[in-house]
């Protein structure tokens, strides 16, 4: 009917483009400056841990050479004639003759500006493994916990709440103390051997990646389970069911596409925490292996220094609040524009 | 009410023992004892022997368990009873040793490292502390909190609301890893004003728990990590607060309040306010969970000797018994911290009720 109605008089109405729930979402997230903001910033982010290697200080000042010639990574790079060098201060090394200190150096002469760069990778690797691990062990959870329903439900519910109650930060504690003193031991054999390799060859953040994705994942499963639970009393799933489709097939092409977008906003939403843990568990000497460096870390070495050069606390926590921030509006953002009944408030 | 309360307590005894048995297993589990000194300081073997023996270390794991919960006597008369059970001669041989009167007798065991102390001391000269530190950041987050978020919301749309929208969210977003570095950098650094390190109130405690003393002097101790603690959660209370009485206060009720010409401060305090807060209350179950975990991370920037501070350093020290103990301290203060929760808000919202 509509079709013919429109047929008949194409000219007199002015075309109407088209519009989708999803359509609709990213256009509201679009008139939203802050999650703009954010969002580029959190691309910035992820190309600078990305191309780290070219954009430090000692790649752009044209000091490759000598960072080649000592065979340091740029944020490892000790000059200790420049310890506590104020920001814009020059370099005092003879090889190092005319590098600029953008933002200072640390207590050991390293470059600031250089840390803090490759500290977005820790930050950023944390943000996107343990949100992805989160995000699919809580739906897997929560879509099998609410599309069965009954008894399972009951149990499954039980083990999320059970662990809910839990000092969930010092699980986390132990279990990252667990795996650094397996490392320093590091006579094991066979399959851990490998798993220590993995972490020492990033630099220890596979146990926080583990640590993290396997505790972090309870609230995405409860928001999982109750979207399930409405979705499934939706007439087009009845009527799936009713025409015989079997269950996988309903849960992943009638309940899934539908819960993932409340739960990729809650995961937004967590993500600060998952990069505050990390920082917090590297502030306590519990997170990445030095020399690596991580915001929380270089915040803990500010820390000890902060009578004689205060300067060095600037670059990590700047660089920490700006992602926590840019995170938290992009999350706020993007649960303003799929959640329209939030969007009053 | 009170059965349900009874039954939330009696369900959380079990969820408690399996908590703690984990964390005793995983302690025992990481390679390293409480007794390996390294380099010079190495002990003879047969003094470190003595010494895992003074502490039930020989005895299997389960025993030590089964020690550390219904006490060393006990755990000698079940052995005693039934000696088939593997590992008993180890506990025979030593359980008159008395290292433990169990959990179930409130004895939480004796340091390993820290000669001669036992975890209860340890706990009641530094959980008042923390429970200060806890109990002052969210009067500060609810009284700076509340008020805010009804501020922005009565004057919607307004500087003020944008104002304190901004910071609120930067408040939320600012991590207590900055802002307490941050703060003693200002104030004890840089201005010389209040302290840092160490905490204003000393034992013995008023009824074990709060300050003998609340001069200026406690609160030159207090003020920083308090604040350090509390803006997260008043930004989060005070965001919470506004979204909530604004959607509250376009209900019909409010509406019949106002045509009955009651003043807008009693539609607001009396009427508006108490259903608004109900989803703030919903938040305080996460939020007093945070506030324990925020004193673990305020009390590391601050060197405050609180809970957490121990938890910390017994980690190093491999002091099985601390560990625990802070552990199990910690789960329970959540699981009562949840119930309260639910309580209070069965009591704001007479539409829920529990049985």
């Amino acid at each position: 009917m509509a079709v013919v109605e429109q047929a008949s008089k194409p000219s007199t109405v002015p075309q109407r483009r088209e519009r989708t729930p999803l359509g609709d979402a990213i256009q509201q997230l679009l008139k939203n400056k802050l999650a703009v903001g954010s969002i580029i910033f959190i691309t910035g982010l992820i190309l600078s841990a990305i191309l780290a290697g070219f954009l430090n200080g000692y790649f752009l000042q044209g000091f490759q050479a000598e960072l080649d010639r000592t065979s340091q990574p740029a944020y490892a790079k000790q000059t200790l004639q420049d310890n506590n060098a104020r920001p814009g201060e020059k370099s005092e090394n003879p090889n190092l003759q005319g590098f600029v200190y953008w933002l200072g150096a640390d207590n050991l002469g390293r470059d600031l500006w250089s840390r803090t760069l490759y500290g977005t990778r820790v930050s950023i690797a944390v943000a996107l493994v343990a949100g992805t691990v989160s995000l699919i062990i809580g739906i897997a959870y929560g879509l099998i916990s609410g599309y069965m329903g009954g008894r399972v439900d009951d149990l499954m519910m039980r083990v999320v709440d059970f662990l809910y109650g839990m000092p969930l930060l010092i699980v986390v504690i132990l279990m990252q103390v667990y795996f650094k003193s397996l490392q320093r031991r590091g006579d094991e054999s066979g399959l851990v051997n490998f798993i220590l390799d993995i972490d020492k060859s990033m630099g220890g953040m596979f146990f926080i990646f583990v640590v993290l994705g396997a505790l972090s994942w309870l609230s995405m499963a409860r928001i999982a389970r109750g979207q399930t639970l409405s979705i499934k009393q939706k007439e087009f799933v009845e009527a799936a069911r009713a025409t015989g489709v079997k269950p996988p097939r309903i849960i992943f092409r009638q309940i899934l596409p539908n819960i993932l977008g409340p739960c990729i906003v809650q995961e937004t939403l967590q993500i600060p925490g998952y990069i505050l843990t990390e920082a917090f568990l590297s502030f306590i000497g519990l997170g990445v292996n030095a020399p690596t460096p991580s915001w929380g870390i270089m915040i803990n070495e500010a820390f000890q220094g902060l009578r004689s050069s205060p300067h060095a606390l600037v670059p990590p926590a700047v660089a920490l609040t700006l992602t926590v921030l840019a995170f938290n509006f992009l999350g706020d953002g993007l649960r303003d524009a799929f959640d329209p009944r939030l969007r009053r408030t | 009410m009170t059965a349900y309360i009874i039954r939330r307590l009696l369900w959380s005894i079990p969820v408690l023992l399996l908590l703690t048995f984990a964390i005793f297993a995983l302690m025992r589990a990481i390679p390293g004892g409480p007794f390996d000194f390294v380099g010079d300081k190495s002990l003879p073997k047969a003094v470190v022997q003595n010494l895992e023996r003074r502490h039930h270390l020989d005895w299997p794991l389960g025993w030590q368990f089964s020690s550390y919960v219904l006490g060393d006597d006990i755990t000698g008369v079940i052995c005693n009873g039934l000696s088939f059970l593997p590992g008993c001669d180890a506990v025979q041989a030593t359980y008159q040793l008395g290292v433990s009167q169990g959990l179930i007798r409130g004895d939480l065991g004796m340091a390993l490292k820290l000669r001669g102390r036992t975890v209860n001391d340890l706990v009641k000269e530094s959980f008042p502390i923390s429970f200060q530190l806890g109990i002052i950041s969210v009067a500060v987050a609810v009284l700076i909190g509340i008020p805010a978020g009804v501020l922005a919301a009565l004057k919607q749309n307004t500087w003020l609301d944008y104002g304190s929208s901004f910071v609120a969210v930067l408040g939320l977003s600012i991590p207590n890893l900055v802002l307490g570095p941050l703060l003693i950098w200002i104030f004890p650094l840089t201005l010389g004003w209040f302290e840092v390190a160490t905490w204003g109130a000393k034992p013995p405690f008023t009824l074990g728990l709060f300050p003998t003393t609340m001069g200026w002097k406690f609160w030159t101790h207090a003020i920083l990590p308090a604040a350090t603690l509390g803006t997260g959660f008043s930004a989060a209370i005070a965001r919470l607060t506004r979204a909530s009485l604004l959607q509250v206060i376009r209900e019909d009720y409010i509406r019949t309040a106002r045509a009955k010409g009651l003043k807008e401060r009693t539609v607001v305090v009396v009427h508006a306010l108490r259903n608004s807060l109900i989803p703030v209350i919903t938040v305080l179950g996460p939020l007093l969970a945070a506030v324990v975990t925020g004193t673990f991370v305020v009390e590391q920037i601050f060197g405050i000797p609180g809970m957490g501070k121990h938890f910390v350093t017994s980690i190093g020290n491999r002091d099985y018994p601390i560990i625990t103990g802070v552990s199990l301290i910690f789960a329970v203060l959540l699981v009562l911290a949840n119930l309260v929760v639910d309580v209070v808000y069965a009591w704001l919202d007479p539409r829920i009720s529990y049985k």
